[in-house]
Parts: C-alpha cells; structure tokens; sequence
C-alpha cells in the first residue's frame, strides 16, 4: 500500500530510460533481424507458382524489380527502425506484413491473367518467407510497442484490419487456395462444422468426466496416481494408433449391442473420433485441475472451516472460484490440442478439415491440403485467445490477477 | 466460559504403534469477558489445543464446555458459527471484496442481507477501517496490518460471545503488531469478549493476556494473571521460558501513564506518558532519578512515577 505512490514515482522518473532501452535493448533489436533476414532473401524467391492446371508442373514467377526493391527497403526500414526510430517499428511491421499479404493477391492476380480458366497460381518460397519473417517483426513490435506504452501496442495490430479488408474485397480470389475453396465452398463450411463438433463435444465430454475425477483426485493422492497415471499413459500414444486401436473394441461392441448402433456407435466415424479425443483431452483437464484445487492456499481453506462452512459451502464458494482460472488453462490447453487430432480423425472417416488435408495429400494437390491445414491453424489460435481471455476475466474476477 | 475438562489429543505412530500425546490431562477454565493467552514453545499443543475449542481437531478423551454446553454434543459447523476464529495467515478469501470476507458468518446463517451490510460497515469502522473507503477492496489491495484488521472484523461479525486466535499479529511487522495489539485490547475493552489467543510471543501474551496459560509438551505448566506467571514462577521451567528479564518484558506491555500517581513531578526527568513502563525505568537509570514526571499529550505534568511504583504492575 505504502510502495504505491513510491513506484509511480520512481517509474517517471525512469520513463525516459526506458524507452531509450527499448531503442538500444538487443534482444529486441535481434528479434526484429530476425525477421527482417527471411524478408531480404524472401524478395530473391520466386513468390508465385503458375501451372496451367491443379496438378500439372509449373513455372516459378518473381517479383518485378520495383517491387524487389520495395521490399529491401521495407523490411531494412523496420529492423533499422530498432535501432533509431523505435516509434516507427509497430507501423513499420504492420506495413510489411500487409505488404506480405498485398503481394500475395497481386502477383498471383497478375499470374493467372490471360490464362485458362483451370489455371492455378500457388503461392511459393518467398511469400511464406516473407510473411514469416514479417510475423516476426510484428511481435517484436508488439514488445516494442508495450514499452512505449501509449497506442503504440495497437499500430502493430493495423495488419489485421488490412488482411481482412484485402479479403473482402476480394483480393486474394485469384491465389490456388482461394481457387480450391470457391470450388469446394459447400463442402469447406460442412467439414470446418464437423471440426468443431468434434472438438467442442470431446472438450465437453472431457470436462464432465474430468471435473469429478480432478475434484476427487485432488483429496486422495492414491485416486490422484491412479487417474493422472492413466491419463497420462494413454497420452503417450500416437493419436492415430489410438483411433486404430478403438475400431476393434468399439466394433465388437457394436456388434454385440443393436442399440448402441442404432445410435451410430461403429469402428470407425464420429463415435470413435470422439472417444480417442475425449481420451486426449482428459489429461490436461484432469491434471490443471487436481494442480488448481491443490493450489488454494491451505490457510484460506482452514479459515473457511472454522467459520462454520460445510464441506461442501467450502468447495463451491471457495475452493472451486479460486481454483477455477487455472483449471480452465487446462481445458484451453486441451481445446488447442484437440485441434490437431481432430484433423486426424478424417483418417476413420470422421470428417473435419482433415479431409482436405488428406485428399490433397493423397491426389499431390498441395493447395487442397492448405485449405484444411490453414483454417486447422487458426482455429488453434483462436481458441486460444477466446479462452485465455476467459482466464484473464475469470482471474480479475475472483481475485487471482 | 469456556472450560476444557481432562482434555487429551493422542497421535498412535503407526510404525511402532507408541502413543504421542500433543495434549494430555488438560482441565484448564477460560474465564468470560477475558482474554486468556495460550503461550508456550512450538510443539508444546497450544494450537491443537485451541484448533479443538471449535471441533478443527476432535479430542481423543476429555470434555470442551462452551457457555456450559458440551460442544462434542454439537453440530461443528453449528458451533462453529457461534465462535470467531482468526488465524495467522489471515486466510480472508482473495476472490472476495472485504465486505463479503466480513459478511461470512452472517451469510451463513442467513441472517438479513441489509441488517448484515449495516453490520459490516460498524464493524470495519471499529476495527479502524473507513467503511466507504474499504468495503469494495479486495483483500489482495490491503497492507498485512490492514488484512489482519478485516480478519478480526470477520471473526466478530455474527457478535459470537467467544473469539479463538491462532498467532493472529505473527505474520506482521513488529510497528504493525504494535499499534494492532494497541488497537485490538482497545476493542476487547468495549466489547468484552471471551478470548483464546494462541501465541509464542511472550511480550505480547504478558501484555494482552489478562490470563495466562502456559503448556510445555502437551500439559498445563502455570495457569495465572503475568504477574503470577512473572512473579511466582512454580516451576524451573516456568522461570526459564519467561526468561530473567520477564520483570522488563511485562513493564515494556504498560504505559508509563497507566502507573503515574498524582503528585508534584517539578524537577524530576519528564517522560511521555504514552511511553512504556520500560522504557521509563531506562530514562530513572540513565538520569539516576528515583521517580520521573509524566506528561500528557499537552505537555503538561499530568503526574509522578516512581521505582516502586514500577512493582505495582
């Protein structure tokens, strides 16, 4: 309380120095070279592959001169800025990543201009160079910007306005990406549903069981070896072998009770996606939280016995809110793993984005598979920021941040 | 009251099946409207002690009487309810504002929400936190002093007749411990309640304590006021646990003014008479002074303390 005041003055008084160590700090001018290298090289890089169609070979195309040129100068501008010009940095990135994206709808325009309708213009080396090394020096930006403090932190969010405004006006619709998508439209919105069914049930079924296990796991340490010991064995094998070790056992089962396959329960489909899924996700839940409900502070607990809770006053108005935003990591954790097996699960006919991943790879259309791949990513990333979100209220909230 | 009758906590080890009593044979009387510290070393049971006034731990043998009801004949979260309990960690719940932490036990006992709020605010306004200022704070924007104040708020809200205290100024600072302390015997002094406080500070047991009980390895070793206890010791133990300088720990507890007598104090060495005893019989040696005047806080002499009126305590 007293230290307050105290470090709001000293902080003034250092504002000035800081920022001067956000111009000279080398971590963060490393940061920005290392993602301004990839840029330079990535302007040398053939950026556009045109094939007269999906699967035929190709010619690489590169970037004009004057657009080389650009280019060099845009992402020397941006580490250099590091150096000299700290305020420019989140601008400048944002600048070469919504370059990065600019390019990638002109030069592949450009490419299949003139062409026959089945031609295809893949993006190639250099864009996915560049827009790495730009991504880099967008979060370097960001750290950038949070010392300056200030609107700085948000200019080196500007890029994604401009990749979405890019997007809806269309400027990508001549990349092969775009192409496959027009072309399958119906089937992308059907399967990207079926990804997030199956995430969002084996999260949901994940957490129903979990929950009561962790709660009583984390009051009995034999329960607690047991169940993480369990859980963390089947974690340990290969998504893709458990699908395959379930199509026996749920088959069988099946077989021998009508019902439950009158209910769609077989060896293979959605039935046994959702138990190795489940399976999956079981660990991270259980495992956050026996680690939250062991973690309330004992004292807090022993006070609320002797103010005359009951064990159970105790868990929910206590135990449980203060547990919960780091229980809820788990489940975060969870959902983003559950992301990637859930693209596995086409493999037993489960469907999701994993079933353009896997046409593309089985008919060499690498297009196809960034159609399932791509989405599949930012699905993880969004999930991601939605429940770490979540944490952060929840921790506000109940007095844990 | 609270009255504790041949009360005994056995642990069996379960390698070599021996018995181990943290408690053992203790018939001891808390007596009403007083605050009767449990002191001794760490391990002697003054906590296990305290922890099976309100059933936190169930005796192996014996009797606990509260306000003459048997309290094993209780439901424990009932009798519970019925007992303030402050502890050392403070353990006020983070994820609540002090106004909920303070509307615990009310709540609990379903006690009306407006009657409650109005209670809530007397109560922070006695423990010397501005209602207005505190209410909405969560326990985590609080100072350990100022944690420790809502702890004890907490303990009084549902006006139980009798408070249990496990070491409840430890955690703190030895200025915030003071002016605590100060502030707490003010409380006890209005509010009469039946205190157990458990405490390993001698100092702070001979100031607080109208009683003292103290315990070494699980049995009562002198039961008394601390001038018995500083006084007429029963025992070795007894001496050497106080310590020689127990005379010194127990002045350092009382204000120069509280043992000041009416008298002419022109000429005499002037001490405060907020000062402590202690600190007074340093200013008579240091100035080679029989007596010393006291002044009240206009400076004026407000009266004369002398060396034998130092035996009064």
């Amino acid at each position: 309380m007293n230290s307050r005041p105290l470090a709001g003055a000293v902080g003034e008084h250092l504002s000035p120095a800081l920022s001067s160590a956000a111009r000279f700090s080398p971590d963060l001018q490393l940061v920005l070279w290392l993602g301004a290298a990839p840029m330079l090289a990535a302007c040398w890089l053939p950026w556009v592959l045109l094939r007269p169609n999906r699967l035929a070979a190709g010619e690489f195309l590169r970037l004009p001169p004057l657009d080389i040129g650009l280019g060099l100068l845009a992402a020397l501008a941006t580490a250099l800025a590091g150096r000299f010009l700290p305020r420019a940095v989140p601008l400048l990135a944002s600048f070469a990543l919504s370059l990065g994206a600019w390019w990638l709808g002109s030069r592949s325009g450009a490419a299949v201009q003139g062409q026959a309708e089945f031609a295809r213009a893949s993006v190639s080396s250099g864009v996915w160079l560049w827009l790495l090394g730009a991504a880099m020096t967008v979060y370097g930006a960001g750290l950038v910007g949070r010392r300056l403090g200030g609107a700085q932190p948000y200019l080196a969010w500007l890029w994604l306005p401009a990749v979405v405004l890019m997007a809806l006006i269309g400027h990508f619709a001549s990349w092969s990406v775009v192409a496959e998508y027009r072309v399958q439209h119906d089937r992308f919105f059907q399967e990207l549903g079926r990804h997030l069914y199956l995430i969002l049930v084996a999260l949901g079924l994940a957490t129903l069981i979990g929950a009561p296990l962790a709660v009583w796991a984390s009051r009995n340490a034999r329960v607690s070896g047991v169940v993480l010991g369990v859980a963390g064995g089947v974690q340990t094998v290969p998504s893709l072998a458990l699908l395959g070790l379930l199509i026996a056992p749920l088959s069988a089962l099946a077989n021998a009770v009508p019902a439950l396959r009158a209910v769609g329960v077989s060896g293979i489909g959605v039935a046994p996606a959702l138990t190795a899924m489940t399976l999956y996700a079981l660990l991270p839940v259980l495992r956050n939280g026996v680690v939250a409900l062991r973690g309330v502070l004992p004292g807090v607990l022993d006070a609320a016995r002797g103010m005359g809770m009951t064990d159970n006053q105790r868990f929910w108005r206590v135990q449980l809110p203060l547990a919960l935003p780091v229980w809820l990591s788990g489940i975060r954790q969870a959902a983003v793993m559950l992301v990637g097996v859930a693209s596995v699960a086409q493999l037993i006919g489960a469907g999701g984005l994993g079933y353009f991943i896997f046409s593309g790879l089985q008919s060499g259309a690498a297009d196809l598979i960034l159609l399932g791949a791509l989405p599949a990513a930012l699905l993880a990333i969004v999930l991601d920021i939605l429940l770490r979100g979540l944490e952060t209220l929840l921790g506000r909230r109940l007095g844990r941040a | 009251m609270i009255e504790l009758r041949n009360l005994e906590k056995r642990y069996d080890n379960p390698l070599t099946g021996l018995p181990f009593y943290a408690v053992k044979d203790l018939s001891l009387a808390f007596p009403s409207g007083e605050i009767t510290a449990l002191l001794g070393p760490s391990g002697c049971g003054k906590t296990t002690t305290l922890r099976m006034i309100n059933r936190l731990i169930e005796p192996t043998a014996g009797q606990i009487l509260v306000e003459g009801e048997n309290a094993q004949s209780l439901k424990p979260e009932a009798l519970r309810r019925r007992i303030g309990y402050v502890i050392q960690q403070i353990g006020l719940f983070p994820h609540l504002t002090v106004a909920q932490n303070v509307a615990t036990v009310p709540d609990l006992l379903g006690q009306p929400k407006a009657r409650t709020r109005e209670r809530v605010r007397e109560l922070l306004g006695l423990v010397g936190l501005e209602p207005g200022q505190f209410e909405t704070k969560r326990p985590s924007e609080l100072s350990g002093g100022q944690q420790q104040r809502v702890g004890v708020a907490r303990a009084l809200a549902a006006d139980p007749p009798v408070l249990l205290m496990d070491e409840p100024f430890g955690a703190l600072d030895p200025l915030a411990r003071d002016k605590l302390q100060e502030a707490f015997r003010e409380i006890q002094h209005n509010l009469k309640k039946t205190i157990v406080m458990v405490t390993h500070d001698i100092d702070e047991a001979l100031k607080l304590g109208d009683k003292v009980a103290l315990l070494n390895a699980g049995e009562l070793a002198q039961f008394g006021t601390p001038d018995d206890l500083v006084r007429r010791p029963v025992s070795e133990f007894v001496r050497q646990f106080l310590g020689e300088d127990a005379l010194l720990r127990q002045l350092a507890g009382v204000r120069a003014g509280a043992l000041a007598r009416a008298g002419d104090g022109s000429g005499l060495p002037q001490v405060s008479a907020s000062l402590n005893a202690r600190s007074a019989l340093s200013v008579m040696l240091r100035e080679r002074a029989e007596a010393v005047a006291v002044t009240g806080e206009d400076g004026q002499i407000s009266g004369v303390l002398s060396f034998h009126d130092l035996e009064r305590t």
